[in-house]
């Protein structure tokens, strides 16, 4: 053996031993907070603006694939969804009666201290990882957005994922689809609460009631309930299908998520009321939130204004409330 | 030396740019290529262990930067197989025009990268996709990580051996 693959050997080692302690500290620190958090955070930082600036010079090539790979499917949709354009713009002039109802729900939900969004608008500008099999997507908002650790991204048809690391420019969002991220949700209409997890891109979500008692069905519509990190209300998915887990009474439900994760663009990091007032909602490069409300499927309307997500079936008890009061 | 060192830097860093930015959002038919390991793989085969195994290690711990996962998974599977391609070199060589060779090693190199990265989850035990699910992306992106090597090989050998005539 000579002296130059000796060499190679230990620096195949020390780069093993790293690598290796690298896995064995983040992983033990993972429970709080990350020992890595400020190597992950220096990163971010550094290759941020790369990132940035690198998608406004590349984003148009990959539009135009994604454009091409959605063609056959989208094709019709577009001048069906600019007459709904159209027809949402002529209902905003003219209805004063429903903003009057609306500010006063406002008032209402904005008591209750929940389910009132302060959205930071932002485009993803990569998507997935390196490894080929995890799901994330790094936003172009970050710190001086007001943007942090654990705050909760929506886009026009529903929840897209968890912020889990951010940098002052931009922000790297873990998506719901990945298997390690579970969400705290509930059917629409049902207080029961369940937890939502993936199982990798490009499958379904599952759904899974904590009291058995709970049956969902095909159709049924996932929404998060309320915690920490997610909002309440913000539609995640429907039921396709339902299926007992094997010795068990508990039924688990298989969720077609809303967000399409492979397309994602136009998405908003949810700023917490207590935390509004230091974020900066709005960047200008961005499409403004009107833009966000052509892209929602009907049942679930989000914008930053109105309670949004809130569906019909929750949002008819809500509005009868004031009535009670009166 | 220093400039083929650099040009492969470079490289490297634009690959995993690429993928970040644009491959992973090309919507691909099953699955994506890894522009980055097939950059790393082949830069292995071309220069050898030395500059496989810290093109591996570099552009991994870069992945785990800016991901999601636990940091370290990634550097420690491509340093091997970076490491692992490099010693494969003599059979490809720095000047032989067969496009097969680099091709095949490509292929297991992804495929091993995969179940090793897999596999951690499993080891670290970090909640992971279904194996079959996981096992039909490796095939998916080996394939395609096999179709990319005569595109990209090719051009950065000749890259290489034009900044760096003298190396074996």
């Amino acid at each position: 053996m000579n002296r130059d693959s000796q060499r190679l050997r230990l620096a195949l080692v020390v780069l093993l031993l790293i690598s290796f302690t690298l896995i064995t500290l983040d992983y033990r620190s993972s429970k709080g907070g990350g020992a890595f958090g400020g190597l992950r955070h220096a990163a971010t930082t550094v290759f941020g603006p790369i990132q940035r600036g690198f998608s406004s010079v590349v984003s148009p090539i990959g539009t135009f694939f994604s454009d091409l790979a959605h063609a056959g499917r989208d094709g019709g949709k577009v001048r069906s969804l600019q007459k709904q354009v159209e027809d949402l713009q002529a209902q905003l002039r003219g209805n004063a009666d429903a903003t009057r109802d609306r500010a006063e729900l406002e008032g209402l939900v904005a008591l209750s201290g929940k389910n009132q969004y302060t959205l930071v608008p932002a485009r993803a500008v990569a998507l997935g990882d390196l490894s080929g099999f995890d799901n994330a997507a790094t936003l172009n908002v970050g710190s001086r957005d007001g943007v942090k650790v654990d705050m909760a991204v929506i886009n026009g048809r529903g929840l897209v994922g968890r912020v889990v690391a951010v940098a002052p420019l931009t922000s790297t969002v873990a998506l719901i689809d990945d298997p390690n991220v579970r969400v705290g949700s509930r059917l629409q209409g049902n207080t029961e609460v369940g937890i939502t997890f993936g199982h990798g891109a490009g499958s379904e979500l599952t759904f899974s009631p904590q009291d058995p008692s709970v049956r969902p069905k095909t159709g049924d519509v996932i929404e998060t309930y309320g915690t920490t990190t997610y909002a309440p209300d913000i539609p995640i998915g429907v039921v396709t299908s339902v299926g007992a887990t094997s010795g068990k009474t508990t039924v688990t439900a298989q969720v077609k998520p809303y967000v399409d994760f492979t397309a994602l663009n136009v998405v908003g990091v949810i700023i917490p009321q207590e935390r509004a007032a230091d974020a900066q909602p709005t960047l200008a490069p961005q499409p403004t939130v009107t833009v966000t409300v052509t892209q929602t499927v009907p049942a679930t309307p989000l914008d930053t204004t109105t309670p949004t997500g809130t569906p019909p079936a929750t949002g008819a008890p809500r509005t009868s409330t004031p009535s009670t009061k009166r | 030396m220093a400039s083929a060192r650099f040009a492969a830097a470079v490289w490297l860093l634009t690959a995993v740019l690429l993928q970040l930015g644009v491959v992973n959002r090309l919507h691909i038919p099953y699955g994506d290529p890894n522009l980055a390991l097939v950059t790393v793989l082949s830069l292995a085969l071309i220069e050898g262990p030395g500059l496989g195994m810290t093109a591996g290690f570099a552009a991994g711990l870069l992945g785990d930067l800016l991901g999601t996962h636990t940091i370290g998974r990634l550097a420690l599977v491509w340093t091997l197989v970076g490491y692992a391609a490099g010693l494969a070199r003599t059979e490809t060589s720095r000047r032989g025009r067969n496009p097969i060779p680099p091709m095949v090693f490509v292929g297991v190199g992804t495929l091993v990268a995969a179940l090793g990265y897999a596999g951690l989850a499993v080891v670290s035990g970090e909640a992971h996709a279904p194996v079959a699910q996981l096992a039909r992306l490796s095939l998916v992106t080996a394939a395609y990580d096999v179709l990319l090597t005569p595109l990209l090989y090719p051009v950065l050998r000749a890259l290489l051996i034009r900044l760096d005539p003298t190396a074996p």
